[in-house]
């Protein structure tokens, strides 16, 4: 195959649909001017009666527009090259960009409302490197998106780690796991439950009386005091709803697949292979229900739009966050987990290193829930007794460490621990534990994070890096 | 203290379990090149003396006893800085342990970084104008995370080229990415 029959353009309506907003703005208010005509509302006529020259006018811009358009999107194209995913696009300024397979670190299915009236899906190729190093491939129909993911993920997939250091249930092609088990799907009942559980709700609920007591005793400071605020948040709090509609997440093999939302569906893919450290948070209103929250920090992903690729659990029960985490986390010890949920001090198990009462000084609430475990695959943190927080780190995906300690924590004789991971919504840390706890774990996770890499075929995570250690390390 | 060895390091003899937040431990803690703390009184001097110079001339020309008095707490100022500074200097030491980096820094707030070699992306050699007049450079070591990156400042040139040379080689041979 020559390689000029392997750029591949857009779909057609490509243009339409990127100036979608405009499009509908546009036929909105001639079919309102043609309403207004019928039903004979409508002004005096705006051209005076030149007709003529008015509708040569519009017709000229629609002409350029068109034209503009058009050449735009022959100029825009791709392809699947050798080592690099190459997008042209631009007609005046004009943009080449390519994206090695193996930088590759998510690719998305992003479908606006207009795009999926018609069928149409934009592909989202996210790499290392931040917002600006993102490719959107806009718009092609959803079979060739699904295809172009399944592929892409495959290429990267294939240039990232090599095939034979993966698990035995190998044997079957990514391509037909690319649909695989529905591992969570989240009632959207509950999705507007926790919304009401929130502090949010507890403010608009105090509000609204509020609002309608002063609209009947007419004070408009309060009106204008209270009524923008509450709009805000319960606009915030329904947009979030929106977004996380129809939460559902299937296991493909390689990669865990998050779809959600109600206008827009969104899916993106959370490669197994780049999960960096896994958190579980509870805020005090989910208490009653047990509901938790399930973050990821993934290498090369950012905390980009606001939670949207690395929550993989909005909100959901304990046994379902356990069902995730042994995903996330293969081999992962769930009794000290669940342990780590609910228990102060060391535990029923009594594996937890803890604060020692002295830290009360310092953390007069949370003290004793402060505390980790070491687990064989991972290490387990456990704070917060208002906001609990559960994070599992695997000791193969410690940055770095640092053991911090501040005049006040001197006195007390404590320390604060960090485990430092990539960028993300987590950032593992241990706080107020003695200093001779705190650098017990300095010393041992150092260690164990040391044989974890190692024992982690190389392979897996950086085919371009020689195996082989040169035998005296220098 | 602390002596753990769980079968990577028991050749070596030094191991990390020896690193102490402070005091000497089993590891072998070098410390910095004392002109770091020439090259940052100099410049703290530098400002102090300006505004020193303002003062006493201020106090000439208009004669109010108050810019005397600036004069005088902008040298006690510069005094007791040059104080914290020999101590800060003197507080940062690094050791190369088997498989990591280590630095310690601060005396008030003390900090204690570990970093993998096999975690290093790159590491930068950095030299301002009077860190070169001087003969020093700083070495700053980057990993995938902003967060945990580790700072060697103020090291005499040719042990921070030696250092980012083996840092080089150790991290090619202990690779382990993401």
């Amino acid at each position: 195959m020559s390689d000029a029959d392997r750029w591949q353009r857009f779909h057609p309506l490509t243009p339409l649909l990127k100036g979608g907003v405009a499009t509908v703005a546009v036929i909105g208010w001639v079919v309102g001017q043609q309403v207004d005509r019928v039903f004979g509302a409508a002004r005096e006529d705006p051209t005076r009666g030149n007709w003529g020259p008015a509708a040569a006018l519009v017709g000229l811009v629609v002409v350029v527009v068109v034209i503009a358009a058009w050449a735009t999107w022959r100029v825009s194209r791709f392809r699947l090259g050798d080592a690099n995913l190459e997008v042209h696009t631009g007609l005046v300024f004009r943009q080449q960009r390519r994206v090695r397979y193996d930088r590759i670190q998510a690719v998305d299915v992003v479908r606006p409302l207009l795009a999926r009236l018609v069928g149409l899906s934009e592909v989202r190729v996210e790499s290392g490197g931040g917002s600006d190093s993102n490719v959107q491939l806009a718009f092609l129909t959803d079979a060739t998106a699904r295809g172009l993911r399944d592929e892409l993920l495959t290429l990267a997939g294939h240039g990232d780690e090599a095939p034979a250091a993966r698990g035995p249930e190998d044997g079957i092609p990514s391509r037909e796991q690319a649909h695989g088990d529905t591992v969570l799907r989240i009632p959207n009942a509950r999705l507007v439950q926790s919304a009401l559980y929130s502090v949010e709700a507890v403010l608009v609920v105090l509000a609204v009386p509020t609002l309608a007591l002063a609209v009947l005793l007419e004070w408009p400071a309060v009106l204008t005091a209270v009524g923008p605020v509450t709009l805000a948040v319960g606009a915030r709090k329904v947009g979030q709803l929106v977004r996380w509609f129809n939460f559902h997440v299937t296991d493909s093999g390689e990669s865990l697949r998050v779809r959600h939302g109600l206008t827009d569906l969104r899916t993106s893919s959370v490669p197994r292979h780049r999960i960096q450290a896994v958190q579980l948070t509870q805020g005090p209103t989910w208490r009653l229900p047990g509901w938790w929250r399930l973050d990821v920090n993934i290498a090369g992903v950012g905390g980009g739009e606001e939670g949207t690729a690395t929550t993989v659990m909005p909100v959901g029960t304990f046994a379902e966050a356990e069902r995730l985490l042994a995903i996330l986390v293969p081999g992962v010890d769930r009794d000290i987990v669940a342990e780590a949920a609910t228990s102060t001090g060391p535990g029923p198990s009594r594996r937890f290193v803890a604060s020692p009462r002295r830290a009360r000084r310092l953390d007069p609430v949370g003290w004793g829930r402060s505390g980790y475990a070491v687990t064989p695959r991972a290490v387990v943190t456990r704070a917060g007794a208002v906001v609990r927080r559960v994070q599992v780190v695997p000791h193969a995906r410690i940055q770095s460490m640092t053991v911090s300690q501040g005049p006040w924590e001197r006195r007390l004789d404590l320390a604060v621990v960090r485990l430092v991971s990539t960028v993300g919504a987590v950032s593992p840390l241990v706080e107020h534990l003695s200093t001779g706890d705190a650098l017990t774990l300095f010393g041992e996770q150092t260690a164990r994070s040391a044989a974890a890499r190692t024992a982690v075929d190389p392979s897996e995570d950086r085919p371009e890096a020689p195996p082989a250690r040169s035998p005296d390390g220098s | 203290m602390l002596r753990q060895t769980w079968g990577m390091t028991a050749d070596t003899g030094a191991d990390i379990g020896d690193v102490g937040l402070f005091g000497e431990g089993g590891a072998r803690w070098q410390p910095v090149s004392p002109r770091l703390a020439t090259a940052r009184c100099i410049v703290l001097w530098g400002c102090l003396l300006f505004v020193a110079t303002v003062a006493v001339v201020l106090a000439v020309t208009v004669d109010r006893w108050w810019w005397w008095a600036a004069a005088a707490g902008a040298l006690a100022l510069g005094v007791w800085a040059t104080w914290l500074v020999r101590r800060q200097v003197a507080a940062i030491t690094w050791a190369e342990l088997p498989e990591d980096l280590v630095i310690r820094t601060g005396r008030l707030f003390r900090r204690l970084v570990s970093i993998p070699y096999g975690r290093l992306q790159y590491v930068d050699l950095q030299s301002g104008p009077l860190q070169r007049r001087l003969g020093l450079a700083s070495l700053e070591m980057h990993t995938a995370s902003p967060e945990s990156s580790g700072v060697i400042p103020g090291l005499p040139v040719r042990v921070a080229e030696d250092l980012r040379e083996r840092l080089t080689v150790r991290g090619e041979s202990q690779r382990a990415g993401l």
